[in-house]
C-alpha cells in the first residue's frame, strides 16, 4: 500500500545517459503501465524503482520512505521477470517460499502464505513439481505465486506476457487484471504491448527515448494524444497521418487543404500559445476505425484505389492510396466484398480528427468529446 | 551414401584406438601378477598367477600409509581450491569491476608456467613457511596449479547462471552468501563435479612437487613411493611391484569416474549450449 514518487530521476550507463530527468508519481493502488518501444528506458525506470540499478541523480520515495539508495529487499517490491528466473533446483513451493525464509518467517507463516498464494493462482496440485516440469504460463504463475507471498507494498511486472504464446497471453491477461482487483496493492507493469496496456492500465506512462511523452488514462491517451508519438503509439492499428495545407484560420476553426482539392474544417483551441500559420503546414490524424466510406465523392475526404485488403471476418482492413504519396488504412465493419482496385470515398468526422504540428510532432487542444 | 565398409571400418578404428589406450594398463595388471623371471617373457596372459606383489607392497614398505597420505593430500587440495574458486568466479563471474580481465588472464596465465620453473622458488617458501615435509606443504603448493584452472572453469559456468535469477534472489531479500550457497552451488554442482574430479586427479598424479617437498618414506605420496621401490639388491628393478602399485592407485581413479561419469558429461556440455 504505496504511492511511488521519482523526483528528477536520471540514468547514466558508462557515460549514456538512458533515463532524463523523469519526474513521475504513482498513486496507491493504481495499475500503472510504462510502456514504449523497444530500448525506451521502460524496463531500465522499473529496475530503478526495484533497485537492481542504481539511480545516478534524483531520488525515488516509495510509501513515506526515501529509498534512493536503500537495497531492494527493504523496499518492500516485488518483481516478477520476463524469463521467469525460476530457481531450477527448487520445486513450486520452494521456490514461493525462499522470499520468505529469506525473511525468516515461521514454518507455520510461510506454509500459511504459501498455499493461500497457490490458491489465487491456482498452484495446489503443481506444489511439488519442479521448474522443468512446468508449461510456460504455469512458470509465469509460480513467479507471481513468488512475489505475491512477499506481501509488498509495490509490485512490479517486466513483461510479463512476452515469453508465452499469444492464446496463453490473453488467458494470462485476465489473470493478471483479475490479481489486481483481489490484491489491491500499487502496481507497476512494463510492456511493449499497447493492448496489454490499455486493456490492464489505470494509468499508461508512455515512454520514449528516456522521456515521459505523456501520462494518462488509457482513454486521455486515445481521445487526446499529446503529440504523434503518443498518438501513433496507442491504439491498433496505428493512426493514420495525412499531411494538410493550413488555408485559413477563422474564429477556432482552422481550415485544411487535402490532397484532390478536398477540404476540412477542424476546431482547434489557440489558448496555449501555439501558433498556426496560414500557408503553413500541419498533419490530420485519425484513427483506422473512426474512417467510413460515403457514397457520394463530394461528401468525402479522401477519395482513392484500394492497394491492399487484409479480411479478419470480423472487420476489414483496406489500405487506400489517397494522393501526394500517401496511404490511410480503413477499418471497416464485418466481412467487406472490396477489392484491392476499387475506388473508395472516404470521411471522417471532424470531432475525430487530430491536428499534429509537422515539426515539433506536438498536437493542437481538440474540442472535448 | 555411405559405402558398406563404413560401419566396419568404424569399428575397426575404434578397436584401434581402445587397443593403444587400453593396453597399458592391460600390461600393468598382468605384470602385476607375475613374479620372477615370468616378469621378462611377452605372454599375454601369465602362466603362474601371483599375488604376492600386492602383498609385499604392503608389508615391505608403507605403502598404506602413502595411500593415506595422497587421499589426504588429494582431498585436501580439491577442497580448498573448490572453496577458494567458487568464491573467486563468483567476483569474476557475476560481479563487474576495474581489472577483471586482466586478473582473469594473469589467472590463466599463471597456470601456464612450467612446474620446474617455480620448483626452486617454491622450495624456499616451503621451508620459509615451515612446512619442508609435510603434507600440508604440498597441499599449498599444488594448489599453484589447481587453483587457476578451477577458477577459470568456474568463471565461465558462473558467467552462463542467468542474470535474472539472482536478481529475482536479490529482491526476495537474499544475502550474497545465501545467493552463493543456496542458489549458484545447486546449480553449479555439475562443474564442481567435473573441476574437482580433474583438480583430484592432478593432485592424484603429480610428481615433481611431492619429490623435492618430502624427504622420508613416512610422508611421501604414491607416485613418488613407486618410483622410489627398490627390489632385494641394487641391481633389481621390482617392476611386479610397481606394477602392483600402479594397478592398486589407478582402481580408485577409475571408480571415482564412473561414478560421476553422468555428471562430468552434463557438467562438459553444459556450458556449450544454452539451456
Amino acid at each position: 500500500m504505496a504511492q511511488v514518487v521519482l523526483k528528477n530521476v536520471r540514468k547514466v550507463f558508462d557515460k549514456t545517459e538512458v533515463i532524463h530527468n523523469i519526474n513521475l508519481e504513482i498513486p496507491d493502488n493504481e495499475f500503472t503501465v510504462f510502456v514504449g518501444p523497444s530500448g525506451c528506458g521502460k524496463s531500465t525506470l522499473l529496475r530503478l524503482i526495484a533497485g537492481l540499478e542504481d539511480i545516478t541523480e534524483g531520488s525515488l520515495h516509495i510509501g513515506n520512505t526515501d529509498v534512493t539508495t536503500i537495497p531492494p529487499a527493504k523496499r518492500g517490491v516485488s518483481m516478477v521477470f520476463q524469463s521467469y528466473a525460476l530457481y531450477p533446483h527448487m520445486t513450486v513451493y520452494e521456490n514461493i517460499a525462499f522470499g520468505l525464509r529469506c525473511s525468516q518467517y515461521s514454518r507455520n507463516e510461510i506454509e500459511k502464505r504459501v498455499l493461500q498464494a497457490s490458491e489465487i493462482l491456482q498452484l495446489n496440485h503443481l506444489l511439488d513439481r519442479q521448474p522443468k516440469q512446468l508449461s510456460g504460463g504455469q512458470r509465469q504463475r509460480v513467479a507471481i505465486g513468488r512475489a505475491i507471498v512477499r506481501d509488498p507494498k509495490v509490485f512490479l511486472f517486466d513483461e510479463p506476457l512476452s515469453n508465452l504464446d499469444a492464446s496463453l497471453r490473453v488467458k494470462m491477461r485476465m489473470q493478471i487484471a483479475k490479481l489486481k482487483h483481489d490484491l489491491k496493492t500499487t502496481m507497476i507493469y512494463v510492456t511493449h504491448d499497447q493492448v496489454e496496456a490499455m486493456t490492464l492500465a489505470d494509468r499508461i506512462v508512455v515512454l520514449n527515448e528516456g522521456t515521459i511523452e505523456q501520462v494518462g488514462t488509457p482513454m486521455e491517451l486515445y481521445h487526446h494524444p499529446r503529440n504523434k508519438f503518443v498518438a501513433s503509439f496507442i491504439g491498433s492499428p496505428k493512426m493514420n497521418f495525412v499531411e494538410a495545407h493550413i488555408a485559413s484560420l477563422a474564429d477556432g476553426n482552422v481550415n485544411l487543404d487535402l490532397p484532390h482539392d478536398k477540404r476540412i474544417t477542424l476546431p482547434v483551441s489557440l489558448s496555449e500559445g501555439i501558433v498556426l500559420e496560414e500557408k503553413g503546414n500541419v498533419e490530420v490524424g485519425v484513427r483506422p476505425e473512426h474512417v467510413f466510406v460515403v457514397q457520394k465523392e463530394e461528401e468525402a475526404l479522401f477519395t482513392g484505389d484500394v492497394t491492399i485488403v487484409e479480411n479478419l471476418g470480423s472487420e476489414t482492413y483496406a489500405y487506400v492510396k489517397i494522393g501526394w504519396g500517401q496511404t490511410i488504412l480503413v477499418r471497416l465493419q464485418g466481412e467487406s466484398r472490396i477489392k484491392v482496385g476499387d475506388s473508395l470515398a472516404l470521411s471522417a468526422a471532424p470531432k475525430d480528427c487530430h491536428l499534429f504540428d509537422t515539426k515539433t510532432g506536438l498536437s493542437f487542444e481538440r474540442a472535448p468529446v | 551414401m555411405r559405402s558398406k565398409f563404413y560401419t566396419p571400418f568404424l569399428y575397426l578404428l575404434s578397436a584401434l584406438i581402445i587397443i593403444v589406450c587400453v593396453f597399458p594398463f592391460y600390461w600393468a595388471i598382468v605384470s602385476s601378477l607375475k613374479t620372477g623371471s615370468d616378469l621378462f617373457k611377452v605372454e599375454f596372459w601369465p602362466a603362474h598367477l601371483t599375488f604376492s606383489n600386492f602383498i609385499e607392497i604392503f608389508k615391505e614398505q608403507p605403502f598404506g600409509h602413502n595411500i593415506l597420505n595422497s587421499v589426504f593430500v588429494a582431498v585436501g587440495t580439491v577442497s580448498i581450491s573448490l572453496m577458494l574458486a567458487i568464491t573467486a568466479s563468483y567476483a569474476l563471474g557475476r560481479v563487474r569491476f576495474r581489472g577483471r580481465s586482466a586478473l582473469l588472464l594473469s589467472i590463466l596465465s599463471i597456470s601456464m608456467f612450467p612446474q620446474v620453473a617455480i620448483l626452486s622458488g617454491m622450495f624456499e617458501l616451503i621451508r620459509t613457511l615451515g612446512l619442508y615435509n609435510n603434507l600440508l606443504g604440498l597441499i599449498f603448493s599444488y594448489m599453484t596449479f589447481t587453483l587457476p584452472f578451477t577458477t577459470w572453469i568456474l568463471t565461465t559456468f558462473m558467467k552462463q547462471l542467468p542474470k535474472e535469477i539472482e536478481e529475482a534472489a536479490i529482491i526476495d531479500g537474499a544475502s550474497t552468501l545465501t545467493i552463493c550457497t543456496k542458489i549458484f552451488l545447486p546449480l553449479l554442482w555439475p562443474a564442481l563435479v567435473t573441476t574437482g574430479l580433474l583438480a583430484f586427479i592432478a593432485a592424484w598424479n603429480e610428481f615433481l612437487y611431492a619429490l623435492t617437498l618430502t624427504v622420508e618414506s613416512q610422508s611421501r605420496t604414491i607416485p613418488v613411493a613407486i618410483a622410489l621401490m627398490t627390489g632385494a639388491s641394487e641391481f633389481e628393478l621390482p617392476w611386479g611391484k610397481i606394477m602392483a602399485a600402479s594397478v592398486v592407485v589407478t582402481l580408485p581413479l577409475i571408480v571415482l569416474v564412473l561414478i560421476f561419469q553422468r555428471r562430468i558429461v552434463s557438467g562438459l556440455t553444459a556450458g556449450a549450449v544454452k539451456g
